[in-house]
């Protein structure tokens, strides 16, 4: 029998699940005998081989300008472009690399059962342009059949993890929940309702928040810092003579690890620094180490507590807290978030919560309804890309049936705000058409804010066209500072054939059409023609570039 | 659509059916009592259809359910076959750790005994590193005896073993109600097939036993991971204590010893003494020690921490230098070689 995966596409690691024949929530195991395989690509000199994993780091160390890490940052990034062995790579294509050693090792674990679909994972934050360099390099992917990997839905990491939490609760519940998502490199933090009565489940993300540079690494390099200063005042050596040496290096990264996950199990640890005919036992006690980091784990609250506050709520109105990732581990984190909001924690598998959740959608959706087939599409219609979930502004209720023929719905929300830039008097103007938090619409619907402008602002002169652009930002107001807003997609003339005057009333709206694109519609109230233009992204396909290579790669 | 009945089937029902006219007055008497109506053979057909398909929906999740507890039963065997490695990493990882750096330290030893008083402070780390990897395995120093939850190592015994469960047989079905058939009415086969496909859905729906099978398995695993354990541990533990035992009464003993031409020698005996034992545990543990001298640079058991520029091309991915062994358990990398690796480099 077919089988759908769910798949954690990580910044450090990725993880692949699904559920088997009984509803059995499973990991594949990489053909390394992994659980999580490292996101990283090392890129053979020869140009045709691959190594994706744990050898990649190794084969890549010798070749530094051949091994690509955290490429999930650049996603969409039409300025990321890495070159190798003479190719241009966009971090889609990257990406798609990766997916496709995880699905082979997917489809090597399966034993010859196919792969129908996948659900891949993003981070919240993710914009349009990073959600559909997602869906593009899952794509890419193609299968052992022959056939393209289907991507069934692009879908939010906290999400995820919530249904991976809500499959194992078959009571009936009200609850709003924060996702704390603290990973190697990122940090999430989301709130949601969750509103399960009998057999209907629904998951309604509210607001999303967190900083994709704040993860455990910084736990790490805090510990490092600090005992590396100890050592040398202990030891009169030279700090950036131990920086500077790579034998040091290898070792503060290993210890320092190692020191954070021993200090999740007692109160106290020691390092023990070699250099130069020197050594000095440094003791790193629980407390130390909270003191160390203190700052770092106050970055999270404060990103909480700006994301309550730009949202308008308090933590009073939050019933649990839902700790994802393998860095809530740490005590302080368990300790922070009781002393900070005096919450009921929940953590359960924290290293795998995304890809099962991923893995229960996927296994649940029906592909007839969803893939391809936004709310209200007719039956039958061509498949409406980004309907998938692959835009931030997309479209769609997903609805999958969970473990006990339970009917489950997801409602996302937009998780940016795209912004209209228009001149009025000479003075640029920005108004958010489409807020972040707010639904989003279904596909084909007007959306709920259409502003009127005027073409010419205060100038009464005749127009023979606007200069406009779409922008994507952050705030939840109608009203958009300009520095707030950042132009992903190039500026578009819209002529007006005859000349309209400058007082002449514009409406407009914005949609995403039967193709996935953006369509940014302008109405001239007076006379009603419609003006129908496609904002296109700045860069073009550049962020897709590379992509069509990655069938002939062979993984190593 | 008219559907043809089996002919047999038709004949029994309409002699068993009682004739429409005596039946009437009857019923014109005793309203109170309201007798289902017969079915007709297209329900009768309809219901047939319905017990097999909920049959074959239950044959189909038992067999996926046996399907499971077989990859359960692989993947407990998996997991027992990665068990011992799962209980030695953590220790061994740690002690691999400290055997390089002594190691590190022998290479260059006249560099850190720089003075007596160094020697006494590195001979007092070796005696404190060792207590801190029992420590870290739980066991502690009490009244100067190494314990585990206060009972001396020397004394502790493994738990008991416990017997393999008895996977329980399947309860065999009960029999089906002994009683009459009765009259052969379509009825009468209805409430027949019925209770049949009662009993046919309890047996398919014995989760219960096949839960206590797994539950049985399940225990028997946790069981049989807490002896071997113990069984593992508990030696290496000891060995562990002895070796840092035997350091600190080396390290005691070098007071008053040591002078400028012998400190060097003393650390070194100290550093052999802890570097000894450990090899000791690390092969007890089933850790296989390569000390590779080629100077080949392999991808699975080496580790780069720097490259080292060459002009000579013969040289490129060549080990230039090899800091540590590599460690390896059942054939798995514990712990990789570190090496610097030559990488060519044209002069110009």
């Amino acid at each position: 029998m077919a089988k759908k995966i769910g798949i954690d596409l990580g910044t450090t690691y990725s993880v692949v699940s699904y559920v088997d024949d009984t509803g059995v929530i499973t990991n594949v195991e990489s053909a390394e005998g992994e659980k999580t395989t490292p996101s990283i690509v090392y890129f053979d000199p020869n140009g045709t081989d691959v190594v994706v994993g744990s050898a990649a780091r190794e084969a890549g160390a010798l070749d530094p300008d051949k091994i690509i890490e955290r490429v999930k940052n650049y996603m969409g990034d039409p300025n990321y472009m890495k070159e190798i062995n003479g190719k241009e790579f966009s971090a889609s294509a990257i990406s798609s690399i990766i997916l496709k050693k995880l699905v082979s090792d997917a489809e090597k674990w399966l034993g010859g059962e196919e792969i129908d679909g996948a659900v891949i994972t993003c981070p919240a934050y993710f914009g349009d342009a990073a959600r559909e360099a997602t869906r593009k390099a899952g794509e890419a992917v193609v299968l052992s059949n022959g056939q393209p990997l289907k991507v069934l839905k692009i879908m939010d990491e906290p999400t995820a993890a919530a249904i991976a939490y809500g499959n194992s609760h078959p009571e009936d519940m009200h609850k709003t929940v924060l996702i704390y998502d603290l990973g190697g490199g990122t940090f999430d933090c989301t709130i949601m309702r969750l509103d399960f009565e009998g057999q209907d489940r629904q998951y309604k993300v509210i607001t999303t928040g967190g900083d994709h540079k704040l993860g455990g690494k910084d736990w790490d390099k805090a510990l490092t810092d600090y005992v590396r200063g100890e050592f040398c005042n202990q030891t009169g050596c030279d700090e950036d003579a131990i920086k500077a040496d790579p034998e040091m290096v290898v070792w503060f990264s290993e210890k320092s690890e190692a020191t954070k996950k021993m200090l999740t199990q007692k109160d106290v640890a020691t390092m023990t620094p070699n250099y130069d005919g020197q050594k000095a036992r440094i003791e790193v006690t629980l407390e130390k180490f909270n003191e160390l980091t203190r700052s770092l784990f106050g970055q999270t609250i404060m990103l909480i507590d700006q994301m309550l506050e730009k949202k308008g709520m308090t933590m009073a109105e939050i019933d649990e807290i839902i700790l994802v990732g393998g860095s809530t581990r740490m005590k302080q984190v368990e300790e922070g978030l009781k002393d900070a909001y005096n919450k009921p924690l929940v953590s359960f598998d924290p290293d795998k919560a995304v890809s099962n959740g991923a893995a229960l959608v996927a296994s649940g959706m029906n592909v007839g309804d969803n893939f391809g087939g936004a709310e209200g599409a007719a039956e039958g219609a061509a498949p409406v890309a980004g309907a998938d979930g692959s835009f931030s502004l997309g479209a769609q209720t997903t609805t999958f049936e969970g473990s006990g023929g339970t009917s489950n719905e997801i409602i996302e929300l937009c998780t940016k705000s795209y912004c209209l830039r228009y001149f009025s008097n000479g003075q640029p103007k920005y108004i958010n058409l489409v807020v972040k938090d707010t639904p989003k619409p279904a596909h084909g619907s007007t959306l709920p804010l259409i502003p009127q402008l005027t073409v010419g602002g205060g100038d009464s002169g005749m127009w023979d066209s606007v200069e406009i652009v779409i922008m994507e930002n952050e705030e939840l107001t109608s009203d958009v500072p300009e520095d707030k807003c950042e132009a992903l997609y190039e500026e578009m003339p819209i002529p007006f054939t005859p000349p309209v005057p400058g007082n002449a009333l514009v409406e407009v709206t914005l949609d995403v059409d039967i193709n996935g694109q953006l369509v940014l519609t302008l109405v001239e109230q007076a006379t009603g023609v419609r003006h129908e233009v496609h904002p296109v992204r700045k860069g073009g396909d550049a962020a897709s570039k590379g992509l069509d290579e990655v069938a002939s790669f062979t993984l190593g | 659509m008219e559907q043809k009945l089996d002919p047999e089937l038709q004949e029994e029902a309409t002699e068993a059916a009682p004739p429409a006219e005596t039946a009437a007055p009857e019923a014109a008497e005793t309203p109170a009592e309201e007798v289902p109506a017969e079915p007709t053979y297209p329900e009768f057909i309809a219901a047939l259809g319905k017990y097999y398909d909920d049959l074959s929906r239950l044959i189909r999740i038992t067999k996926a359910k046996d399907e499971t507890i077989a990859k359960l039963s692989k993947e407990v065997q998996a997991y027992r076959e990665g068990f011992a490695m799962k209980l030695v990493k953590p220790l061994a990882t740690e002690l691999i750790s400290l055997r390089e750096d002594y190691r590190k330290t022998l290479r260059e030893v006249d560099t850190y005994a720089k003075s007596a008083a160094d020697v006494k402070k590195y001979c007092g780390y070796l005696v404190s590193d060792l207590e801190d990897q029992l420590a870290n395995c739980g066991v502690t120093l009490k009244d100067d005896v190494f314990c585990i939850g206060g009972v001396s190592i020397w004394e502790k015994e493994c738990r008991k073993q416990t017997s393999l469960f008895d996977l329980a047989e399947v309860a065999p079905a009960a029999e089906p109600d002994g009683t009459a058939w009765g009259t052969p009415t379509l009825s009468a086969v209805m409430a027949r097939v019925e209770a049949g496909n009662a009993q046919l859905v309890a047996l398919l729906t014995a989760n219960e036993q096949a839960d206590k099978n797994l539950l049985g398995y399940v225990n028997y695993a946790a069981a049989l991971d807490d002896n071997y354990s113990d069984a593992f541990l508990l030696p290496l533990y000891r060995a562990l204590a002895t070796v840092q035992i035997a350091v600190r009464e080396y390290s005691d003993a070098l007071d008053g010893m040591l002078t400028e031409e012998n400190r060097a020698e003393k650390y070194a005996g100290a550093l052999q003494i802890a570097l000894d034992g450990i090899d000791g545990i690390l092969t007890q543990a089933g850790v296989t020690i390569v000390t590779d001298p080629s100077d080949n640079y392999d991808l699975a058991t080496n580790r780069l921490v720097k490259a080292v520029p060459t002009d000579d091309p013969e040289k490129d991915k060549k080990v230039a230098f090899r800091y540590t062994d590599c460690y390896l358990y059942d054939g798995k990398v514990l712990y990789p070689c570190k090496v610097d690796v030559y990488r060519y480099t044209p002069k110009n």
